[in-house]
């Protein structure tokens, strides 16, 4: 027996579409919602990402403003403490210089006795006696009388100097613990090629802008070394005709030339020659005076930049 | 007394040069003294350096100075007058401390300010030697000099110098 089977019906089928449909429109919907959380939920965690990216890249730029900040820290740093040492130092100097004076004066003594104990001793009574009571009345002489007597004057003069030399041969040297002190110096070469150099030393400025008042001694030397072995510096180097400056710097005796047209090897003539000059010099080694030559940024010797507008802010 | 027997200092020899420590620690190098010899100085040494550097004895002893209300004028034309007068002209040139030696100090410190003013403004030209800074009068503006020394014009920077 065959069953015929009923064939659906357009309403039935048109139902099922029906349901699909609106099956399939749920279904949508619930995953476009998914999908729509999840955008949105993406898009805060982006939102927040890019808000820790700026707090970031904020935070690097104070650690690079702090970096420039450590640099200009440590030139303030390195200027300050350049200058108390030397300023240190000159105190020191100024000691040994005094004893250096003790050691001259107790040199001359000796020379005094010593000539006086000697077979000169006659010939300084008469210089002595010359110099006193003869000199002031040559002029009232006449010519032929005075240039006898000058010439005889002059022969014992000459004799006088002899001996004095051999007895003040050497410089004055004085029992006492080596001191070393250091003089700082830097060539400024912002593009590359010398163009400035600075010298600093552990004296007073007074070295050269009270030169006719001031006894000379051991900075009187310290400084007069330096512009030495600065002028063998131009003399090798370059340039030629150059002109050292002087000046004074918190106290301290400073120089500068100007090196447009020198060499390129200046810096290395120079250190070569301080350290030579310096070594070399007798009336240091007389002394026990050490004087080390250090190079040093430039910067250091620099006074420091004063902000403008701090400055009128302040005077306002 | 024994002092006057013996050679002298670097001080001095300064002194009797009539120039600072410094500038007697260049002239040496000029001359090619050996660099470790002593600071000390002979006569004949010192007569040396002299020469070599050009160093002459003040200008200023029978110098006369022109009639003018201001003193420091009459000095800055005394001296611009001294070099037109000695001939230091162009390549003629002469230390430019020889312009002031034997001045009192304040003298010595204006005229090296008005000189200084005088080159910046081509008036007078500087040359630097191995022995010294040097100057002379500006070929071209020999005219200009020599009414400066009259007293018939000053420059702007001496005026302003005059004011300070």
């Amino acid at each position: 027996m065959s069953t015929a089977t009923a064939a659906p019906s357009v309403a039935g089928i048109l139902e099922d579409v029906a349901k699909w449909r609106a099956d399939e429109e749920t279904r949508q919907k619930a995953e476009l919602v998914e999908v729509d959380q999840e955008i949105s939920s993406l898009e805060q965690a982006i939102a927040n990402l890019q808000q820790q990216l700026e707090a970031l890249a904020k935070f690097r730029d104070e650690l690079v403003a702090k970096g420039a900040e450590v640099e200009n820290q440590e030139i303030s740093k390195g200027y300050t403490a350049v200058f108390d040492a030397l300023r240190a130092q000159s105190e020191t100097l100024g000691n040994r210089e005094s004893a250096v004076v003790e050691a001259q004066k107790v040199r001359e003594a000796a020379l005094s006795a010593a000539l006086a104990e000697s077979d000169v001793a006659p010939l300084v009574q008469e210089y002595q006696q010359f110099r006193e009571h003869v000199e002031p009345t040559l002029a009232n002489l006449p010519d032929s009388y005075r240039g006898v007597v000058q010439s005889h004057h002059n022969s014992i003069m000459a004799k006088l100097q002899d001996r004095i030399a051999t007895h003040t041969a050497g410089p004055v040297t004085v029992e006492a613990d080596d001191v070393e002190v250091d003089m700082v110096f830097a060539v400024d070469a912002p593009e590359g090629t010398p163009e400035l150099a600075i010298l600093v030393l552990p004296v007073t400025e007074e070295v050269h802008s009270g030169w006719l008042e001031r006894a000379e001694g051991v900075q009187t030397w310290v400084a007069a070394r330096a512009m030495q072995a600065l002028y063998e510096t131009f003399k090798a180097s370059g340039p030629l005709g150059a002109q050292a400056m002087c000046g004074g710097h918190q106290g301290l005796l400073a120089i500068e030339a100007d090196l447009v047209g020198a060499g390129d090897d200046i810096e290395k003539v120079l250190e070569e020659r301080l350290s030579a000059v310096f070594q070399a010099a007798p009336e240091l080694g007389g002394g026990k005076v050490r004087v080390v030559p250090r190079k040093v940024p430039v910067d250091y010797l620099l006074p420091p930049e004063t902000d403008d507008s701090e400055t009128e802010a302040a005077d306002a | 007394m024994l002092d006057e027997l013996q050679s002298l200092g670097l001080v001095g020899a300064a002194r009797a040069l009539g120039v600072d420590p410094f500038e007697v620690m260049r002239l040496r190098v000029a001359a090619g003294h050996a660099s470790d010899a002593e600071l000390r100085f002979t006569q004949e040494e010192i007569d040396t350096l002299r020469t070599l550097g050009g160093i002459e004895g003040s200008w200023w002893e029978s110098v006369e100075l022109p009639e003018d209300a201001n003193p420091l004028r009459q000095r800055v034309r005394a001296a611009v007058d001294q070099l037109i007068k000695r001939g230091r002209i162009g390549e003629t040139r002469t230390r430019m401390d020889n312009v002031w030696r034997g001045l009192p100090y304040a003298d010595q410190e204006f005229l090296q300010q008005a000189l200084s003013t005088l080159a910046d403004e081509g008036v007078l030209q500087l040359a630097s030697a191995p022995t010294g800074l040097e100057i002379s009068v500006a070929t071209d503006a020999l005219p200009r000099a020599a009414s400066l020394a009259q007293g018939e014009i000053d420059t702007d920077g001496l005026t302003a110098l005059y004011q300070v």
